[in-house]
């Protein structure tokens, strides 16, 4: 039995409860009689997870989770993608299971409305006995066992990319401007869709640098990126706002995307632990409210290019000096996410500390988890751009998300 | 007088997709068993048919399907099917619409991205029928004749063998003078 199961064992389950709902997820494992009630039925999904995939997708027929189960979809490879139902049930299987440190299972799932999917319940795949699922697991664990031994032969290529996001503000309304007045939904600078009270708008500006096998080649990118937006966006009156959520009810990401590497959970737990983890020290403290809906750990969306996309970051546009920071590091990071074993967020305490913006807690754990990074072979060659982050998170040191970011990306604002 | 060779361009007059739209509801019906629920052991929605009309500035799907509600009555001692089928009507706005499209040329259609499927089903508060709660999803489409403009090759097709091709883009800036290292430090 691996040490996340062990993990996972020795929770109560009401601690179990209080991880979910602290990560944003709806959870129906405590015998709470609203839902657990004779009169009500809800429709009940199984979803069999390995390895941050969704594999097999089935409703249960009747009203108990031990019930009569019919294949929705045998999920071959990317299709349920196609469909929306299919698509929330497994981020929601794979969201629960990675919560609770898990990385493959049987998750049983409840709708709860409005496209949300409750917890009710949770088997470790090395508990479950029925033949069935036993030679499924086996088959997919033998697809991935295979996919790293011919990485771990050949190497990766590791590509780069971003969409990072920034909002424009009228400084004298203090109001924000939709980026659609100025810009496309395509492209390397377009705007991004808010979906609220039924409408879709488009508030959000987003950069899209092409990607680049080097963390240099992606900042050039990205500078490019900037001087085309300064180019459409030509009304020099809007001050460009960035970080986690510089206008209240609008969210900002930084998304990192990368291919050319498997995803593993153990990827994704180092992205977590070395870099949104530290990151939490520098966010002015509106980024808070960000989260759990968005810069949850873990939050990743795989790209159909076989690559994926890292989710849970504030938007880094916030200055240069903590773009720089972050793409270094999380090139670093990536490609040596093997050596890197600490896992400060399986501690109770961090996990809480880093929902609730916590720093003083955060910031205990912080040596160690740099001391790892700062022992990597590689790191010496980016030591001049992670060095400066990591000092103003030792010292304290918060950005400032209502400046205008223009003036430190030299973009003209006269 | 003559156009500058730079900008001529033509409107062409085509069939496309002229406007998209999608939409998520949830919805609550009301069925009547003919035997007061005790429990509701299953809830199905079957055979769903629906069709895509235009309305407005929007689509309308108009649609029918089958609730089928299993469920117990005399104190669990009995079960059930109630069947009932359902109509109606859901009204999709455009994100977007193209305005220079021919209204008298206009064909929508609409696809179910999410089948109407149950959410939860559980006895009234006055304990004679059962609410159902259904959630559906819609994207839609408006196809008709506009005008898109396109800008004239001027060499004509096939000439380009003599022809030196700038790719460089708008000129907005170039990339050698791009240098991360010359940016503010400052967090």
């Amino acid at each position: 039995m691996n040490q996340g199961v062990r993990r996972y064992e020795s929770m109560p389950l009401a601690v179990r409860h209080a991880w979910l709902i602290r990560s944003g997820i709806e959870s129906h494992l405590l015998p709470l009689t609203s839902v657990h009630d004779q009169t009500t039925f809800r429709s009940r999904y199984v979803v069999q997870v390995y390895h941050l995939r969704g594999f097999h997708i089935s409703m249960v027929e009747s009203g108990r989770s031990k019930g009569i189960r019919r294949t929705l979809f045998p999920m071959s490879e990317g299709t349920h993608e196609l469909n929306p139902l299919l698509r929330r049930l497994e981020k929601t299987a794979i969201r629960c299971l990675y919560t609770l440190g898990l990385s493959d299972g049987e998750v049983i799932l409840s709708a709860s409305g409005e496209r949300w999917y409750a917890l009710e319940q949770i088997t470790p795949a090395s508990k479950l006995t029925d033949p069935q699922w036993v030679r499924l697991y086996k088959q997919q664990a033998r697809g991935v066992r295979l996919a790293l031994q011919a990485e771990e032969v050949q190497g990766f290529q590791l590509m780069m990319g971003m969409d990072p996001e920034f909002l424009l503000v009228d400084q004298t309304e203090g109001k924000m401007i939709p980026a659609s007045q100025f810009l496309d939904r395509e492209g390397e600078v377009g705007c991004d869709a808010v979906h609220m009270e039924g409408m879709t708008t488009y508030p959000v500006a987003e950069l899209r640098p092409n990607p680049s096998m080097q963390p240099r080649g992606l900042l050039v990118e990205l500078m490019h990126a900037m001087a085309t937006a300064s180019y459409l966006i030509h009304d020099r009156s809007l001050i460009w706002q960035a970080g986690g959520m510089p206008i209240p009810g609008l969210p900002l990401g930084g998304h990192l995307h990368f291919s050319g590497i498997l995803l593993t959970p153990s990827l994704l737990h180092v992205l977590d632990n070395y870099l949104a983890l530290p990151i939490v020290l520098l966010e002015d403290t509106s980024c808070l409210t960000r989260r759990p809906k968005y810069g949850f750990l873990g939050d990743f969306r795989r790209q159909p290019h076989g690559g994926f996309e890292y989710r849970t970051l504030p938007s880094f546009l916030i200055s240069p000096l903590v773009a720089k920071g972050i793409v270094y590091m999380a090139y670093l990071l990536v490609g040596n996410y093997k050596q890197l074993v600490r896992r400060p967020l399986n501690r109770e305490s961090i996990h809480k500390a880093y929902y609730e913006g916590n720093r003083q807690i955060l910031q205990d754990c912080l040596h160690p988890l740099f001391q790892d990074m700062i022992s990597l072979t590689d790191y010496p060659q980016y030591a001049k751009y992670i060095d400066p982050l990591i000092d103003h998170m030792l010292r304290g040191n918060t950005w400032d998300e209502s400046r205008d970011i223009r003036p430190l990306w030299n973009v003209p604002v006269l | 007088m003559s156009l500058s060779r730079k900008h001529q361009c033509r409107e062409i007059i085509t069939k496309a997709i002229c406007g998209k739209g999608r939409k998520f509801s949830t919805v609550t019906h009301t069925v009547t068993p003919p035997h007061n629920p005790t429990s509701i052991l299953g809830a199905w929605i079957i055979n769903h048919q629906y069709e895509a009309v235009a309305a407005g500035d929007g689509i309308e799907v108009i649609g029918t399907y089958d609730i089928n509600i299993w469920y117990s009555y005399d104190r669990n001692s009995q079960t059930d099917v109630a069947k009932e089928s359902v109509p109606y009507v859901d009204f999709v706005p455009l994100s977007y619409l193209d305005p220079k499209h021919r209204t008298s040329t206009v064909e929508v259609s609409a696809e179910a991205s999410q089948e109407p499927s149950c959410v939860e089903a559980s006895v009234s508060s006055g304990g004679g029928s059962v609410l159902i709660r259904v959630e559906r999803e819609f994207s839609v489409e408006l196809v008709a004749e506009t005008k898109v403009c396109v800008q004239i090759c001027t060499n004509g097709c096939g000439d380009y063998e003599d022809k030196e091709f700038d790719y460089s883009d708008d000129g907005i800036v170039d990339y050698d003078e791009l240098d991360p290292d010359s940016l503010d430090d400052d967090l």
